[in-house]
């Protein structure tokens, strides 16, 4: 569908072929490597701790010695931008996981039995989805006390209602299929059949769409972090750093600058493979959500 | 039409009651006391006491959310600890100014993004498309914020070519006083023929409008070219095409009609989208609006104002989905039926 023709739909499946083909998806992957390996192995590339303050070398420009300058504290930028990817998307990815664990049951219950269990379910659903995430997310972190555990609370309980609603539709059409149909005539019970059947057929969407989120909530992150509301000095979070450094930005560019080419780099990187992930696994997904 | 209209209607109210209900749980849910923060710092234990009553603080909860649902449908939505006003007042006095810049970036957004992603379909898989498509990435992955201040960086430090903050120049209350009917600066000069306020509140609504056009643009570019893409496979398509219809309208007209229709359902999205935008943007801009109100009540822990604009925009989110898919439905019959 992505690549406009339609020879590529029959063609050789696979995500090494895809990549091959999609070449904006294989520089995603890589860049989003990239970013996990720099988030484990911080330590041994950051040249020094992040929290590390030298009070005479505070607000240094860009130099040979510390390459993204140092911040208000003499702290060096590169250092905390390094550590920043232990942050914001590890955030993200607990946020992903938490919003999967709650969501993912609660779509299949509700798509398997239907009835006053779907009814009920879909309509709390509904009124999740009625705030834009960002909003709810933000009201919610607005009103518990600034923390990392605040904003991926108030990030994953505006963010399960997706999944919810994508594995509801996937479970109500498996469980209407033929085989499933069988299975229950068969009297196989309730539990094998969502564990055995409608839960696998189920996975490919949901893949598809948290590596579509990741981009999402790491953006959400950032945002509740530049307001405050998230990770506190002195963690090295991205978002923080650009909060911190607004104030000297007219002179001291360099505290704003390098920790938001960081956010929008991992964003950039996870949307392409996202994108990517989608054509090959899913390409009659549409676009938004 | 008639069964789809009362039923998408009661179904808009029924979440309505509910993202009421979410926001007292929200309200509720606030770790400090309500009643402290209001009292201030240096309260007793009695003006405290005396404060939790008048709040109605005190009664049990399903009392309170009966009163705070009696409440807001009535108007009262509570009072903001930090301006002391009505909430709902508050925001009245905001909402223009957030709706001027939030409409002249989604203008801004679709007048581009619409002949973006035409460009990028018609020549799927060449240069315009490839550059299109990474540019569209980026313009969904940008921080807002950070966005913000690298355009005040360039273009008001560096470039001296935009203004850096407010409406307009304050400076021109003196010399061309502007009649405020809208409270949109822009309108208002528009209508009242003041044209220095006008060339002046345009130059300052060029940065902020760009920033909130950020993601609009690449969301809506992204889902033009796909759905161009996916109209031209339809069978009216080639129909049209075997007719001997030139390649230009079949693009521009036969395939672009219909796939238009899942465009038309994006934008009530990306509007609030962008309306919560502001509340990153606003402050950087010193745009007195509703995300400056906002940020500011974030920041004073104002609960009151926090959860009223959370409100406000949920409201305004899910009538803009009813206006959206009523619209669907009347331009293509066959959703009502399904």
């Amino acid at each position: 569908m992505m690549d406009g023709s339609v020879v590529d739909a029959d063609a050789r499946s696979g995500i090494g072929s895809a990549m091959r083909r999609n070449k904006l998806m294989t520089v995603g992957a890589a860049a989003a490597l990239m970013i996990s390996v720099i988030g484990l192995l911080a330590p041994l590339l950051a040249p020094y701790a992040p929290d590390a303050a030298l009070p005479t070398q505070t607000l240094l420009p860009p130099s040979a010695v510390h390459w993204f300058g140092t911040d208000q504290l003499g702290r060096d930028v590169l250092s905390r931008i390094l550590y920043g990817a232990r942050v914001s998307p590890m955030i993200a990815l607990l946020v992903l996981f938490l919003a999967c664990v709650v969501g993912v049951p609660l779509g299949i219950a509700a798509g398997y039995f239907r009835g006053a269990i779907d009814d009920v379910i879909m309509r709390i659903t509904d009124v999740f989805l009625a705030f834009p995430a960002l909003l709810l997310a933000l009201a919610i972190a607005a009103v518990l006390p600034p923390s990392i555990g605040s904003v991926t609370f108030a990030i994953a309980i505006t963010w399960w209602p997706w999944y919810t609603r994508l594995i509801r539709g996937q479970a109500a059409s498996v469980s209407r299929r033929p085989y499933v149909e069988g299975a229950r005539a068969a009297g196989v019970s309730h539990t094998r059949i969502l564990f055995r059947h409608v839960l696998p057929n189920s996975l490919t969407p949901l893949i598809v769409q948290v590596s579509l989120d990741v981009s999402a909530v790491i953006l959400t992150v950032s945002a509740l972090s530049f307001l405050g509301l998230g990770a506190q000095d002195p963690t090295p979070d991205w978002g923080l750093m650009v909060s911190q450094g607004q104030q000297y930005f007219q002179t001291q560019w360099w505290l704003v600058t390098f920790p938001g080419i960081a956010i929008l780099l991992t964003a950039v990187a996870f949307n392409l493979l996202g994108d990517g992930l989608r054509d090959v696994l899913d390409p009659r997904r549409v676009l938004i959500r | 039409m008639g069964r789809y209209l009362v039923r998408r209607v009661a179904l808009a109210i029924l979440v309505v009651v509910g993202v009421v209900v979410l926001t007292f749980v929200i309200a509720r849910v606030v770790p400090g006391d309500p009643a402290v923060s209001w009292a201030g710092p240096h309260a007793s234990r009695e003006q405290i006491a005396n404060v939790r009553h008048e709040l109605g603080l005190d009664r049990s909860l399903p009392v309170q959310i009966v009163s705070y649902f009696g409440g807001v449908v009535r108007g009262d939505w509570g009072t903001s600890i930090h301006t002391h006003q009505p909430v709902l007042s508050d925001i009245m006095d905001r909402a223009p100014a957030s709706i001027e810049l939030v409409v002249t970036a989604m203008v801004f957004a679709l007048t581009l993004a619409i002949p973006l992603g035409l460009v990028s379909a018609r020549w799927s898989g060449r240069a315009p498309d490839g550059v299109i498509r990474i540019g569209a990435v980026l313009s969904v992955s940008m921080p807002a914020f950070w966005l913000a201040l690298i355009l005040q960086l360039v273009f008001f430090q560096r470039l001296h070519l935009l203004p850096v903050a407010g409406q307009y120049d304050p400076n021109l209350d003196y010399t061309h006083p502007l009649t405020q009917y809208t409270r949109m600066p822009a309108v208002d000069a528009l209508i009242t023929g003041n044209w220095v306020v006008f060339r002046s509140a345009l130059s300052h609504l060029v940065l902020p409008a760009i920033v909130i056009a950020s993601y609009p643009l690449g969301v809506v570019t992204r889902m033009v070219r796909a759905s161009e893409l996916d109209s031209l496979g339809e069978d009216h398509v080639r129909a049209v095409r075997a007719l001997g219809f030139s390649e230009r309208s079949v693009f521009a007209r036969f395939a672009l009609k219909p796939a238009l229709v899942p465009v038309v359902s994006v934008i009530a999205l990306v509007f609030a989208y962008s309306l919560v935008n502001t509340f990153l943007v606003e402050s950087i801009f010193d745009w007195p609006g509703l995300g400056s109100y906002a940020a500011d009540s974030i920041s004073s822990l104002d609960t009151p104002a926090i959860v009223g604009v959370t409100l406000f925009i949920a409201i305004v989110y899910v009538l803009a989905n009813l206006v959206v898919d009523l619209v669907q439905a009347w331009i293509d019959p066959r959703i009502a039926i399904a």
